[in-house]
């Protein structure tokens, strides 16, 4: 039927298909394993990605909260930051509009408590302060990406100046301007002490250039005009004999005094306290209503005065006004005001020190000449007088006699000397304590039983050495008299000196209660050399002399005050 | 031509299989027990083809059958057991695989001695059970423990050498049931197992061109 190779043709090719089915099925057997591994793997895959995709949403979600808290509290810092700020803050968006200011800009701008700024919103450039200082145009280079920096004085809406340093930065995102941040300084303070340390320097200045006080006080107030209006500023001084303010300087609006009564005055209670006042109405009114002022002259709405010293005294005030601002001046000013009291009161201590140098080499010149005219003069009347004594010397006793008179009388005169360097003033002496001790002397050397007893009644008064030294030798002839003659004969008697000071002359009397001089000797025509003196000496400063013989002797002498 | 082919159809199968199977040997970037499985198999190749052109050259056919199966069924068993041993991790030493090895040896010597085949055969046929096992196993720690992609050339090597080794026993005399006339049915399982494994160099390449 079928050839041998036609069974073995058929023998392999179904070997061959049983060879290729086997493979062909053992082939999509492992292709259908590696399928399913592969999709388990896949599986498994997918699930350990869900895995790691779950945990990494949630490590992100965690980083996320995380970011945010940490987000939250930085911002918060910087929130605090900037709110807490010692630097005024200002943003600005991208058309240069304020979109916020820090608590400290709005110090700086004066913005009162609790309301809002009125420059939010607005174009920084459009603000009338900052157009009228003339900076608006810096900030176009904000817009340019520039940082900018200025300094200048700033004047806000509400009134206020500041003196202000400005810093901006430009902000920029993917390389467009979108806004700047401003930083603003305040340096009010530090330009004011730069000012301040200024005027002082200039006023230390003209007190070393100026020696006319009122020209001193002219440039001291335009110096100071610089850091306090000075436009109503006066210089008082008090006259603590006569309790009067007198004004060596002021500039007033209203009101023109040179002098006037101290007072309940603001300034006297300022002398009187010794310390500054800063006195707005509501002050005034309680001070008035205590009684502790009164007011004088047209009221101000605000007055700021400080105590000169010198020396720890108060001499005077120095203040400052205003009839038509009533916040003109804050209580800082005192500071500035006292700064310039110190200066003043220095001002004033130098140039009365000055004067009473100048017055006293003055008087000093005078004295000296003087001082040569005097002891001719006295040498003149010593000769004089030893040549009249001469005249009157008939027996030795009369020689002891005319020594001890002679004696008196030069003593007399130095006594006068004696009292002059003691006193005050080289040109003048107080007369009461001149006839005190002069009659004092003359009691020591001529009662010798001490009966005299003198009383005085004496007048404050001072008169010149040239007046004195005469008037020395009139009293010594006097007093010598009637401690020598009018109580001879008698236990005790009584002297009483009496001195009166009238307006162009003085009043001299000596009275006893002795035996009177005898009525047959002329006082005015006399034969002792004693009254002669007297009379001569009288007529030459121009006095006169009266005598009263009732109860005892009584010479009054009247002498006008200048020869 | 076709009487070419037909008598020297085995031949030509084991020369290309050998070809192909040493060029994917060294053309592949293989590894561990994979690398050891295609060099052994690579190996066999070689020896087979070695036995078949003695056989077609040699004067003495049956003396280089005898020789041959018994250096190929020893080579054989040392392959697949090696293999095995490495694959569950069981520590062995040489006369553990030599042992096996026995009773082909006796049987092959004692064939040529009476000249009979049946020595040989029925050696053969637990041979073939004790390969046939090895291979069920290696490949079953394959699939369970082995990466499937990494290691397909292995498992198309013993998917065939089972393919092979059942066709073997079908066709073996203890089992023919007085088949012996179509003995030639042997033969024929080599022929597919051969076929089964030129095929398989086109399977492993798609699989691991799409898989890898």
């Amino acid at each position: 039927m079928y050839t041998e190779n036609q069974i073995q043709i058929f023998v392999i090719l179904s070997s061959i298909f049983l060879g290729l089915f086997v493979l062909t099925t053992i082939y999509l057997i492992i292709k259908l394993k590696l399928n399913s591994i592969l999709l388990k793997q896949s599986e498994e895959k997918i699930k350990e990605y869900n895995e790691d995709l779950e945990k990494m949403v949630k490590d992100r979600t965690k980083q996320l909260s995380q970011s945010e808290e940490s987000y939250k509290q930085l911002y918060k810092f910087n929130e605090g930051i900037v709110e807490n700020s010692p630097a005024g803050i200002i943003r600005l968006d991208e058309k240069l509009k304020i979109n916020y200011e820090n608590p400290e800009m709005k110090r700086i701008l004066g913005i009162p408590q609790g309301e809002e700024s009125q420059a939010i919103g607005m174009d920084i450039r459009e603000l009338s302060s900052v157009k009228n200082i003339g900076i608006f145009s810096i900030f176009d280079d904000l817009l340019k990406g520039e940082e900018i920096a200025s300094e200048f004085l700033f004047i806000s809406i509400y009134g206020k100046k500041t003196y202000i340093t400005l810093k901006g930065v430009p902000m920029f995102e993917n390389n467009k301007f979108k806004g700047a941040v401003l930083l603003i300084n305040d340096i009010t303070e530090r330009k004011q002490a730069e000012n301040i340390q200024k005027t002082l320097y200039n006023i230390s200045n003209a007190l070393n250039k100026i020696d006319n006080l009122h020209e001193l006080f002219i440039k001291i107030r335009e110096y100071s005009g610089s850091v306090i209006d000075t436009t109503n500023f006066y210089v008082a001084l008090y006259d603590e004999k006569t309790d009067m303010i007198s004004l060596p300087f002021d500039v007033d609006e209203k009101d023109d005094f040179e002098t006037f009564p101290a007072g309940k005055t603001l300034t006297k209670y300022i002398i009187k306290t010794g310390k500054s006042l800063f006195v707005d109405d509501r002050l005034l009114a309680k001070l008035i209503k205590e009684g502790k002022v009164e007011e004088i002259g047209t009221p101000s709405l605000i007055w700021l005065g400080v105590p000169l010293k010198i020396e720890n005294k108060v001499i005077g005030v120095i203040a400052v006004q205003s009839y038509n601002d009533p916040n003109l001046y804050s209580e800082k000013d005192i500071d500035i005001l006292t700064f310039i009291s110190e200066e003043i009161a220095l001002a004033i201590k130098h140039k009365q020190a000055d004067e009473q140098i100048r017055r006293d080499l003055k008087e000093k010149g005078l004295l000296l000449s003087e001082i040569h005219h005097r002891v001719k003069n006295n040498l003149q009347v010593i000769s004089g007088l030893l040549h009249l004594q001469q005249g009157k010397i008939e027996t030795e006793e009369d020689v002891a006699k005319a020594f001890a008179a002679s004696q008196d009388r030069i003593m007399s005169m130095a006594k006068a000397y004696d009292l002059l360097l003691g006193s005050e003033y080289l040109s003048e002496v107080s007369l009461g304590e001149y006839i005190k001790s002069l009659a004092h002397q003359l009691k020591y050397n001529y009662d010798n039983d001490k009966k005299v007893t003198i009383s005085y009644s004496l007048d404050d008064l001072t008169i010149s050495i040239e007046i004195l030294d005469r008037l020395g030798l009139i009293l010594n002839e006097l007093i010598t008299n009637s401690i020598k003659y009018a109580f001879k004969g008698r236990d005790s008697g009584k002297i009483h000196i009496e001195l009166k000071d009238a307006e162009e002359h003085f009043e001299i009397k000596i009275s006893d209660n002795g035996v009177g001089i005898p009525q047959d000797v002329k006082v005015h025509e006399p034969e002792t050399l004693g009254l002669s003196i007297v009379n001569m000496i009288a007529q030459q400063i121009n006095g006169t002399m009266k005598v009263d013989r009732e109860n005892g002797t009584s010479f009054t002498l009247v002498i006008p005050k200048k020869i | 031509m076709i009487d070419f082919i037909i008598f020297h159809q085995l031949g030509i199968l084991r020369v290309l299989n050998l070809a192909f199977w040493f060029y994917l040997y060294k053309k592949s970037n293989l590894t561990g027990i994979n690398r050891d499985a295609v060099k052994y198999f690579v190996n066999y190749l070689a020896l087979c083809t070695v036995w078949n052109i003695l056989m077609i050259v040699s004067e003495s056919s049956g003396r280089v059958y005898l020789f041959f199966w018994a250096i190929t069924t020893l080579y054989q068993l040392y392959f697949i057991l090696t293999i095995l041993f490495k694959l569950a991790g069981w520590n062995y030493v040489w006369i553990e695989i030599i042992i096996p090895a026995l009773p082909t040896t006796i049987a092959a010597i004692l064939s040529f001695k009476y000249s009979n085949y049946q020595p040989v055969n029925i050696v053969d046929f637990f041979n073939l059970l004790i390969l046939l096992t090895g291979s069920v196993l290696i490949l079953r720690y394959i699939l369970l423990k082995k990466s499937f992609v990494e290691n397909i050339e292995t498992i198309f090597i013993f998917s065939g050498f089972i393919l092979y080794f059942i066709l073997q026993i079908l066709a073996s005399n203890i089992l023919t049931f007085d088949f012996l006339k179509y003995w030639s049915f042997g033969k024929n399982a080599t022929l597919i197992g051969f076929i089964y494994w030129i095929g398989s160099i086109v399977c492993i390449r798609k699989i691991k061109y799409r898989y890898s």
